[in-house]
């Protein structure tokens, strides 16, 4: 998955858990998951759990604390896609 | 539980959402879950306590109490409480905006601003009430706040009641602090009035931030500060005022949140500030337009324990002294600890799962303690919280530091 598909996914997952339309036209990689798309921490896990299911990843708990920006995200699960396929 | 565990839980459909949570819960009350043990008699640095399916009270040693001075169980206090009584009665028969406002209410708000330097403050009948004051009463979706990642619950709930645009940050990494306020900055302008919010002593561990150096950004900025100093206020200052005191810092934050429940030993709490702030969330503050004025004998408890603080500095010397011997013992004992100047001393366990067989133990043994575990705190930094009062004695802090020694050696 590429870090555009990784994106995309991201937005899908936020926009069905909050109703919203995010986009890449409109958000960029440093916005903040609470001051620029108003996701606060309890609303951040139920992303993570859809996140999870769509990438086909699993991220433990201690790894989704002090994620701040939508790159933070896209970097965990990055991260976690190049340890399965390594 | 981990997030997936409870992700799922909230999907499920309501009715057996509820089967599932209440047969978690209790399996959790029989793995020793704090919430289901109930205490006797007046709160103490001793109590009785029975467990969920027990009947029978026995007597245990109180570490865990916010009660840092012991003024909940005060003569001085209880009878100040019982003239009152006699005096003024009991409720307050209505909110702060119709009836149940007197002149008992005034002067108490009067004197709890000082404390900080501020003009004015308003009366809440809790904590978690004054966060959604000050948060709901002064803000819009036109604002934004800026909040320390440790804030209180209530805060969170009260800038979700506000719809305000939120920023959290670590408190201990005050670069990206300034960093947040910039970017917000650059983004607004000047259109939107920043906010932000910080614990004096923190909770989790009883620790204090560089709170100078915050402010002076704050100031750099034009962003109203607010200072959550719940745990501060009678435990830290030469005189007990709070985290302000401590620090030389009284009349530099815009407005200060604390609680009446903790040192000063009674309920309620308060937000002070300037004349203007104050006026607003008077006017216009829902969570103080549509609550009850505190009762009678609740205001006269927090004056008399005012009253202790101003007269009575032993409290406050004996609460740092205790704290001192007992960080001392328990770090010559070999435990991990995190020094601070507050009465929460939190104490290390690198395993995790240990601490909470451990305060189990120690609960069995006659010790009543406070855990924070996982994932209330990052894994492998699970702590014993204990919460030193400046009654206890040198023999009964001997005696707690030997029973957690024994006990931790035999896990």
């Amino acid at each position: 998955m590429t870090q555009k598909n990784l994106m995309d996914t991201f937005f899908s997952v936020v926009n069905n858990i909050k109703k919203t339309a995010f986009s890449a036209d409109i958000i960029a990689p440093d916005f903040h998951l609470g001051g620029d798309l108003g996701i606060d921490s309890r609303e951040m896990l139920e992303i993570w759990y859809d996140l999870e299911k769509a990438v086909g990843v699993t991220v433990p708990d201690p790894e989704k604390r002090d994620i701040y920006t939508v790159q933070d995200v896209i970097n965990v699960l990055e991260a976690k896609l190049a340890l399965e396929t390594a | 539980m981990d997030s997936r565990g409870l992700i799922e839980l909230e999907r499920m459909p309501f009715k057996e959402r509820l089967k599932q949570q209440y047969e978690f819960y209790l399996k959790e009350l029989d793995n020793g879950y704090m919430m289901g043990r109930q205490g006797s008699g007046p709160v103490d640095k001793t109590m009785q306590y029975k467990d969920l399916h027990s009947d029978e009270f026995r007597e245990v040693l109180v570490f865990g109490s916010n009660s840092y001075l012991g003024f909940s169980n005060n003569p001085y206090i209880k009878q100040k409480v019982k003239d009152a009584v006699d005096r003024y009665g009991i409720g307050s028969g209505g909110s702060p905006a119709f009836s149940g406002y007197t002149r008992q209410h005034k002067d108490l708000e009067l004197r709890l601003a000082k404390l900080a330097g501020h003009d004015d403050a308003v009366l809440l009948p809790g904590g978690y009430m004054a966060n959604l004051c000050w948060v709901t009463g002064l803000m819009n979706r036109n604002d934004v706040i800026v909040y320390d990642k440790n804030s209180h619950a209530s805060v969170i709930n009260a800038i979700k009641m506000a719809g305000v645009p939120f920023y959290s940050f670590d408190p201990e990494n005050l670069e990206d602090f300034e960093r947040i306020i910039q970017r917000i900055r650059a983004r607004d302008g000047e259109a939107k009035q920043i906010f932000s919010t910080v614990e004096g002593v923190r909770s989790v561990d009883g620790s204090i931030i560089e709170l100078e150096r915050y402010i002076q950004i704050c100031r750099n900025n034009d962003v109203i500060t607010i200072l959550d100093d719940a745990h501060g206020v009678g435990t830290v200052g030469e005189t007990g005022k709070g985290t302000l005191e401590h620090l030389n810092l009284i009349g530099q934050v815009d407005l200060r949140m604390s609680t009446c429940s903790k040192a000063l030993g009674a309920q309620g709490a308060f937000v002070s500030g300037s004349k203007e702030l104050i006026f607003l969330l008077r006017n216009f503050s829902y969570p103080y337009l549509f609550t009850s004025g505190l009762a009678q004998p609740t205001i006269a408890a927090i004056d008399a324990a005012l009253d202790l603080l101003e007269n009575e500095p032993h409290h406050v010397q004996n609460l740092r002294a205790n704290v001192r011997y007992m960080q001392d013992a328990l770090e010559n004992a070999g435990f991990r600890i995190l020094r601070g100047d507050s009465g929460i001393i939190p104490v290390f366990f690198d395993k995790d799962g240990h601490v909470h067989r451990l305060n189990k133990e120690l609960y069995r043994q006659g010790l009543f303690a406070n855990i924070m575990e996982y994932p209330m705190v990052p894994p492998g930094a699970e702590r014993l919280r204990l919460s030193i009062m400046s009654t206890h004695t040198h023999e009964e802090m001997d005696r707690v530091v030997q029973m957690i020694d024994a006990t931790n050696r035999s896990l």
